[in-house]
């Protein structure tokens, strides 16, 4: 168990160090949200209404999210197959891809808030409950995409990942939306705890589904 | 033949449509008695279907006795 | 029993002619009640319905025979799987067909934003589309039930959260039996209407049952003449 452990956190600092090395995945990234906010700043003339700041939010971070998360196995199936299949069993690489997606989409959702925040002011009333969503939702966009992105992976073709996900990611989106509304609005105690519940089952459940799912994609 | 049996299907319904619509062009199958004239379209379609479902399934029948 | 000898038996399929044409003779003489909006447009209730549980079933079919190819191996599970997706797909869009003129009439629009179960059941339609764009970009047979087997595991779980969680958690919805509409049970569905709802349920699940196994047996001929298996 010490063992597996262990190895799930050599694999997620791999994966940390080989994005740290080729810097440029991850530049072209932040430039991509960074870009995205700003045409949209553009867009709406500098002043927007929460309701579309709330569509146009999501709408950027689902986009960055395939994008992130749509190459996760890229070298994983095409080059060091054989090689990673040899060192680890494929719950141990589900779990460290996990892990690291749901940081590093954390990361993004995070870079497009305060984006958002920089350029049309405060939108968001309790902000400490919107980053509670913010880490929950991110969680849940990562569980998804990173078990697709192996079907797109092994299909050699990114185009298919958000035909597949966008239908599926719905439940998640909608909950997600809802929850940005309720952290700008006085709900009580009790309404707002639902709704977290509500996404803690949604992640749980994503999760759960990937670590199951995952070997039979893994294996040849 | 797939496709085909899919647009009779698709007839079915917007047949039921036509008759749920209450618009003022339709106000004549609204009544009770009206509701026979659907009805019968409905089941002339309906005949068909099941007709050809019939013919396939025997045709597949003898076709997996003889594979058999 | 297994799938491959019921398909093959006569008796349910007669039941099913049977109750079809019960269900669309019968279904225009029953006396309904008389409602204020709904009035003769309650007798979609035997079509659009039915069109559901139709396909709700025909997608557990497909997710059960999905888990089965994951774990055996056999190609033939896969078909099973396809073409009961493909007939489900078939009973959504007649689902969508009569529920949008059924809500022309009633709600006053073909397509309402405040009704979860619509964008839901939407989603869901969506979800076994991708299903089959996935299928077409393999070319590999094995991969593509593989793969597809997964996702559809994984689109069924979701669905279920969609139709079952989302709409107790966001709570509006226009179908009876939802937020503050009184349910079919307490005063819609009377002793008249359930004498042709519950038959026509049996009708159109039979339908598509007749139907999918109809093309898995095609498929099943044609394998064993390519001697494939």
């Amino acid at each position: 168990m010490l063992e597996q452990a262990n190895r799930v956190k050599y694999l997620i600092l791999k994966e940390a160090y080989l994005e740290w090395r080729n810097k440029s995945v991850l530049a072209s990234m932040l430039l991509y949200v960074i870009g995205a906010t700003f045409i949209v700043y553009y867009a709406f003339e500098g002043r927007i209404e929460f309701q579309s700041w709330t569509a146009i939010f999501w709408v950027i971070v689902l986009f960055s999210v395939i994008n992130i998360v749509g190459k996760t196995f890229e070298k994983e199936v095409n080059q060091q197959y054989y090689y990673i299949r040899g060192l680890v069993s494929p719950i141990e690489l589900i779990l460290s891809k996990l892990f690291y997606n749901a940081f590093l989409v954390f990361f993004f959702e995070l870079i497009v808030y305060v984006e958002m925040t920089i350029f049309f002011g405060i939108q968001i009333q309790d902000s400490s409950y919107f980053l509670l969503v913010l880490f929950l939702g991110g969680i849940g966009f990562s569980n998804l995409f990173t078990l697709f992105s192996t079907i797109t992976a092994r299909l050699n073709n990114i185009v298919v990942l958000p035909v597949l996900g966008f239908p599926i990611i719905l439940p998640l989106l909608i909950l997600v939306l809802r929850l940005t509304n309720i952290s700008n609005i006085e709900v009580d105690f009790d309404e707002k705890m639902i709704n977290i519940g509500a996404m803690l089952l949604l992640d749980t459940i994503t999760f759960i589904l990937s670590i199951i799912l995952f070997p039979y994609l893994w294996s040849e | 033949m797939k496709v085909a049996l899919f647009f009779l299907l698709i007839n079915i319904f917007s047949i039921v449509g036509v008759f749920a619509e209450e618009h003022q062009a339709y106000d004549l199958l609204i009544t009770q008695d009206k509701l026979v004239a659907v009805q019968v379209v409905l089941l002339i379609i309906l005949v068909v279907i099941v007709t050809f479902l019939i013919r396939q399934e025997k045709q597949i029948k003898s076709l997996e006795d003889r594979i058999k | 029993m297994t799938y491959e000898k019921f398909t093959t038996q006569i008796w349910w399929k007669a039941i099913t002619i049977v109750l079809l044409f019960y269900t669309c003779i019968y279904g225009f003489i029953v006396k309904v009640p008389d409602l204020p909006i709904l009035e003769q447009s309650i007798r979609n209730l035997f079509f659009h319905v039915p069109m559901w549980f139709a396909m709700m079933l025909l997608m557990m079919i497909n997710l059960f025979f999905s888990i089965k190819y994951l774990s055996s191996n056999s190609q033939r599970n896969d078909v099973i799987a396809e073409k009961s997706a493909l007939i489900g797909l078939l009973f959504g869009f007649l689902g969508l067909a009569t529920g949008s003129v059924w809500a022309k009439v009633t709600w006053g629009a073909w397509w309402v934003f405040a009704e979860v179960k619509l964008n839901a059941t939407a989603a869901a339609v969506l979800v076994y589309c991708a299903y089959f764009i996935l299928r077409s970009s393999f070319s590999d047979s094995e991969m593509k039930a593989k793969f597809s087997g997964v996702y559809s595991i994984f689109a069924f779980v979701m669905f279920m959260v969609f139709i079952n969680i989302i709409p107790r958690v966001s709570g509006s919805s226009l179908h009876p039996g939802n937020g503050g509409n009184p349910g079919f049970n307490s005063y819609d569905l009377d002793n008249n209407l359930r004498k042709v709802f519950y038959p026509a349920v049996i009708a159109w699940i039979g339908l598509g049952l007749w139907l999918s196994s109809l093309l898995v047996r095609i498929q099943f001929v044609k394998r064993k003449l390519d001697s494939i298996d």
